[in-house]
């Protein structure tokens, strides 16, 4: 599903990704650990083929990224349910609409998007929010929002870049309860998070089975 | 389909005082350029008039007997400048005054006690395309210094034959000048529309969208601004020909094909303008598109 070898990345002289080599397998769900500015987000740019490695090669859905032409990466992409970092919310949409993009992007039908969108509004308990404004929503519930319009086209990759960082320790469980539903559905999840004991108390206190982890340290992985 | 048609409206719809200002500059340019489009027509109707009209008419005097006349008419044919002369004797040219004027010129005539008053002339061609007002009026001096002329007449052909050429020259640099700008504003206007919903567009390129997503909401915005610019500019250039009918006169309004190619021209411009704004945002800010 996800194959990474050798690979490296840098901005210009600033090396972010040494050498970088992981598999992560279909069905798989995985937690990516590491610390601020470790290169985390990077390597989901990279896996998301906002970015080209520098060195090395990776695969992603069994498609080897590089040789991907500009005309095929919006189709390898819609395949991909990312949670950005930053959100990356259309303000001037309301919640509804913000849930809407992804399915008018892959042209559902007007009753499909309709059903969809409201499935998804009451899985994530935001009917009662779908008029509102993205600034208008807590920070819980615009997370939610975000994993919402990540999951909402069934991808077969989600790939989630800290997605509890801002969110408090019972929550944040929680929304991994939910990726690990849709793991157990066959979507395969790479979580990235900077809390080195995030994985051990998912599985601790939701009972939940053992995930693969990597930690990412000084742009390589070290275990 | 049903998102990109609803994407391009949401494109256009963003900035609403943004398009506004660029329709009026654009409808500024058209109005501006219309104006010498206008003044070029009209230059090259009254042209077309006077198409068979020499450009030099040099009246010979009374004591020049024909013979003479023609050689002298030979002789001044050689001259460079000068593409041909017709002799017109003096009977001529009182036939052509009976035709034109009637009764008018029999009374002239009578006036001069059944006498012919009219003089014979020279009716003198140039080459119209090379010759300014300004060598116009040297050949007319040089003629008029010859014992055998008594005046020399600069009819308005040759004037308005130069005239043309001034107004074409400065026709095609307004139109030159023009269609700089109308691309110019209606890639500022585009950019800055999606400049402003910049998040949307990386978002969208980031999940899913294709080169037709992202691109066509800048081509169809480039060909709205450049459709309604010149349609309102023509709007106000026939609003102010209605205002002014009186003291243009007889001068019609620009005919139809014109009117057309002017609104066809500024949605190719608008459009052409799109594609430069889709470019450069796309190297801008979606560097992997």
């Amino acid at each position: 599903m996800i194959q990474l070898h050798q690979v490296s990345f840098s901005y210009q002289d600033l090396s972010v990704l040494e050498r970088v080599s992981f598999r992560l397998e279909r069905g798989e769900f995985g937690f990516l650990i590491g610390e601020s500015g470790s290169g985390k987000t990077t390597l989901l740019k990279l896996l998301n083929r906002e970015l080209l490695p520098t060195a090395g090669s990776l695969s992603v859905l069994g498609q080897p990224l590089e040789e991907l032409t500009s005309a095929t990466i919006p189709y390898f992409r819609r395949k991909i349910g990312v949670v950005f970092q930053d959100w990356k919310l259309i303000d001037t949409k309301t919640v509804e609409q913000n849930l809407e993009i992804p399915q008018k992007l892959i042209g559902t039908k007007y009753r499909i998007l309709r059903e969809n969108v409201n499935n998804m509004l009451h899985q994530m308990g935001l009917v009662h929010r779908k008029h509102a404004l993205p600034t208008q929503i807590s920070n819980n519930e615009r997370q939610r929002l975000v994993i919402a319009r990540a999951i909402i086209n069934s991808p077969l990759l989600l790939l989630a870049d800290q997605p509890t960082e801002t969110l408090d320790p019972n929550i944040s469980l929680d929304m991994l309860s939910l990726f690990d539903a849709l793991n157990f559905q066959g979507t395969t999840v790479l979580v990235t998070t900077s809390d080195p004991d995030l994985p051990d108390r998912f599985v601790r206190e939701k009972n939940a089975s053992p995930k693969r982890i990597y930690k990412l340290q000084d742009g390589s992985i070290t275990s | 389909m049903r998102y990109k048609i609803q994407n391009i409206f949401t494109h256009i719809g963003r900035t609403r005082l943004n398009n506004l200002l660029c329709i009026l500059t654009l409808a500024f340019f058209t109005l501006v350029l219309n104006a010498f489009l206008f003044n070029h027509t009209s230059v090259y109707k009254d042209l077309e008039l006077n198409e068979d009209v020499p450009p030099l008419v040099a009246f010979l005097n009374d004591t020049v007997i024909e013979e003479d006349a023609k050689t002298f008419a030979n002789q001044l044919q050689k001259q460079d400048k000068i593409l041909f002369i017709d002799f017109v004797s003096k009977e001529e040219n009182l036939s052509r005054a009976e035709e034109q004027f009637g009764s008018l010129a029999k009374l002239i005539k009578g006036g001069f006690s059944d006498s012919n008053p009219f003089p014979a002339s020279l009716k003198i061609f140039v080459d119209s395309s090379n010759v300014s007002r300004k060598t116009l009026e040297e050949i007319s001096y040089e003629i008029k210094s010859f014992a055998q002329i008594d005046d020399v007449n600069l009819t308005g052909s040759g004037i308005l034959t130069d005239l043309f050429r001034q107004t074409t020259r400065m026709t095609i640099a307004c139109i030159t000048i023009t269609v700089l700008l109308i691309i110019f504003t209606i890639r500022a206007a585009v950019i800055k529309t999606a400049s402003s919903r910049q998040d949307e567009i990386q978002l969208i390129n980031l999940i899913g969208a294709t080169r037709g997503h992202i691109r066509n909401p800048f081509l169809f915005h480039g060909l709205f601004l450049g459709f309604f610019g010149t349609l309102v500019g023509l709007t106000c250039f026939y609003l102010l020909y209605c205002a002014f009918t009186y003291q243009l006169g007889v001068l019609e309004f620009l005919p139809y094909n014109q009117l057309l190619s002017v609104v066809c021209t500024g949605v190719f411009l608008g459009l052409f303008a799109g594609i430069l704004a889709n470019r450069k945002y796309t190297k801008t800010y979606l560097n992997n598109i």
